[in-house]
């Protein structure tokens, strides 16, 4: 195995850290979901890890892993049953101003426009309308949804709407950036074009994010560090550190390194597809 | 332009549907609303020589038309507009609040739910005794039953609506830290707002219902107790125009709701 592929831990503590900022840091996470019918789903077991301030970091894993409910937790939408998230040293309580998110599922406003749903963000911060539409209007052409700012949502498609939730959390200019597959619904080539256009506000900017996706190439291309989840009930079982320069082009996915680092993690996870896959079928009859 | 970004272009326009709706001509869907009342007075005016019972259709407008000439009509029409206005307006503003309420905690829905399902299918009517008793023949008699009549579909509705907001749209409300206030202004009441609109409809073609009865039965005014006076004197011209009177005032009523719920939906 290649020295560059470090598992777990071994990580230095201060790399990456910026103006004393100590990142986020998830530590011994454990989420259990109570169901309706008195059950409980133990999503995460035990998932450990910290994100320098700055760094891209992307999860893998098998469907049902756990890696929307690891966003939630980090993003304070959800209580974690054991263990704890800090954001420079403070412990995750709620939500915070300074995180944005970005949900799987479609979650723009249906009654609002394009532009007023990208500016919702600043609106509900209380920023006046022609401040946040003129920060809204930049975003949007960013996203390449240029014309589009008077549309609804109803006539977009289903990547057009992906975009303007990217938009909605980009606009109020965010540290900490959470985004649970939001090129899902794109075609390969905008996919591309899209993750290429995010590389270069994140160069411009260097938030922190976290980003999930099940795409192992767009993962290795852009991220600092690809982390694999196992199998519900999860934990990270392999983190990948990627060491191809920066800036990434069209390039980059055609050397050797890059070839090495997919294969690497596609390893992982193959191994950690196929036990989700095993236990899905011992629950069935 | 680059490859990636034509690509990109071509996604963004490309036909998502190919079936095109059949275009229609601008005075086709109008003239079909025009026709069906105009088939209607038509089929009124055919059976009007087969029986004594009901009126020419002429005889009718004729008379509807002296009521307005000869004022006897405002009286009544005055009447029933402020008990349906009143009641509507307090059903409504009683009903909206605890619908939202009921909809968002699961323990409310869960104590109140089947009691509301219950209640609603009492008759409302049953009450108005209760409430002659109460407030006396008149308007407030009345307007209660207008406003209790009214109460329940608003309830019901706007609590579902409330509970089937997108729970995705909670998680961005709560997401970008929203105070509990814009979350109902900017998120759950935008999004429920057309299930709400339907009860607030539903809910006023009831309390007009209930007017008209509460009229019939007990009054000292109203559309309703001109409508039993007539019939009591076998005044059957009379008494048609002021039934079609009473159609009119509920077209025309829900007819603004719909109006203005269409409104609503664009803003
Ligand atoms: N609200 C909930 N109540 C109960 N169980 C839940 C809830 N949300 C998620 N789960 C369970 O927790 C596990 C992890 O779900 P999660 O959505 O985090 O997976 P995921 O890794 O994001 O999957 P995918 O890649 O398919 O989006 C799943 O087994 C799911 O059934
Ligand atoms: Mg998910």
């Amino acid at each position: 195995m290649l020295p560059t592929a470090s598992s777990a831990p071994g990580q230095p503590e201060t790399a990456g850290d910026r103006d004393g900022r100590l990142g986020v840091r998830l530590a011994d996470v454990g989420v259990v979901y109570d169901t309706k019918d008195g059950d409980s789903v133990e999503a995460v077991r035990s998932a450990s890890g910290h994100i320098a301030d700055g760094r891209f970091v992307s999860l893998i894993g098998p469907s049902g892993c756990g890696k929307s409910t690891l966003l939630d937790v980090v993003g304070g939408l959800l209580a974690p049953r054991s263990g704890t998230v800090t954001i420079d040293g403070e412990p995750v309580t709620g939500p915070r101003r300074d995180t944005a998110m970005v949900f799987q599922e479609d979650s723009t406003l249906h009654w609002r426009t394009v532009l007023s749903n990208v500016a919702f963000g600043l609106e509900i911060a209380g920023v006046g309308r022609k401040q946040r539409e003129a920060a809204a209007g930049d975003i949007v052409a960013l996203v390449g949804l240029t014309g589009f700012e008077h549309r609804h949502p109803r006539e977009l498609s289903g990547g057009m709407k992906q975009r303007v939730a990217i938009a909605r959390a980009l606009v109020a200019d965010p540290r900490i950036l959470l985004m649970d597959e939001p090129f899902g619904a794109l075609d390969q080539q905008t996919r591309m074009f899209m993750g290429r256009e995010l590389l270069r506000v994140w160069d411009e900017t260097r938030k922190s994010v976290v980003f999930v996706t099940h795409d192992i190439q767009e993962a290795v291309y852009l991220s600092d560090e690809v982390w694999v989840m196992s199998a519900r009930p999860s934990e990270f079982t392999a983190k990948v550190v990627v060491d191809l320069d920066r800036p990434r082009g069209p390039g980059t996915m055609s050397s050797r390194r890059f070839h090495d680092l997919t294969s690497q993690v596609w390893e992982v996870l193959r191994v950690e597809s196929e036990k989700a896959l095993d236990a899905q079928r011992e629950l069935e009859p | 332009m680059t490859t990636t970004e034509t690509a990109v272009a071509a996604a963004d326009t490309a036909p998502r549907d190919t079936r095109q709706p059949r275009r229609r001509r601008p005075w086709q869907l109008p003239a079909a609303r025009l026709a069906v009342p105009l088939l209607a007075l038509l089929a009124w005016q055919l059976i009007d020589p087969v029986t004594d019972l009901v009126p020419a259709p002429a005889d009718t407008i004729r008379e509807l038309y002296s009521g307005f000439v000869d004022g006897w009509i405002y009286e009544g029409l005055r009447a029933t507009a402020s008990a349906v206005g009143t009641g509507f307006v307090l059903g409504t503003v009683v009903a909206f609040p605890l619908g939202y309420l009921m909809g968002s905690s699961k323990t409310l829905t869960a104590i109140f739910e089947p009691l509301v399902a219950g209640t609603f299918a009492v008759p409302r009517v049953i009450l108005y005794p209760i409430l002659l008793a109460v407030f006396g023949v008149g308007l407030e008699a009345e307007s209660a039953m207008v406003a209790i009549s009214a109460f329940f579909p608003i309830l019901m509705s706007t609590a579902a609506a409330v509970r089937n907001v997108s729970p995705s749209l909670l998680k961005l409300g709560r997401s970008l830290s929203a105070r509990p206030l814009q979350i109902a202004r900017k998120i759950v009441i935008p999004d429920a707002a057309p299930s709400i609109m339907v009860g607030i409809r539903i809910g006023f073609s009831i309390a007009f219902i209930a007017a008209i009865i509460a009229e019939l039965f007990a009054a000292k005014d109203g559309l309703g107790l001109l409508i039993s006076q007539s019939y009591a004197v076998l005044d059957l011209p009379r008494m048609y125009a002021v039934v079609l009177l009473v159609m009119l005032a509920a077209f025309a009523g829900n007819l603004l709701l719909w109006w203005a719920e269409r409104r609503l939906r664009k803003a």
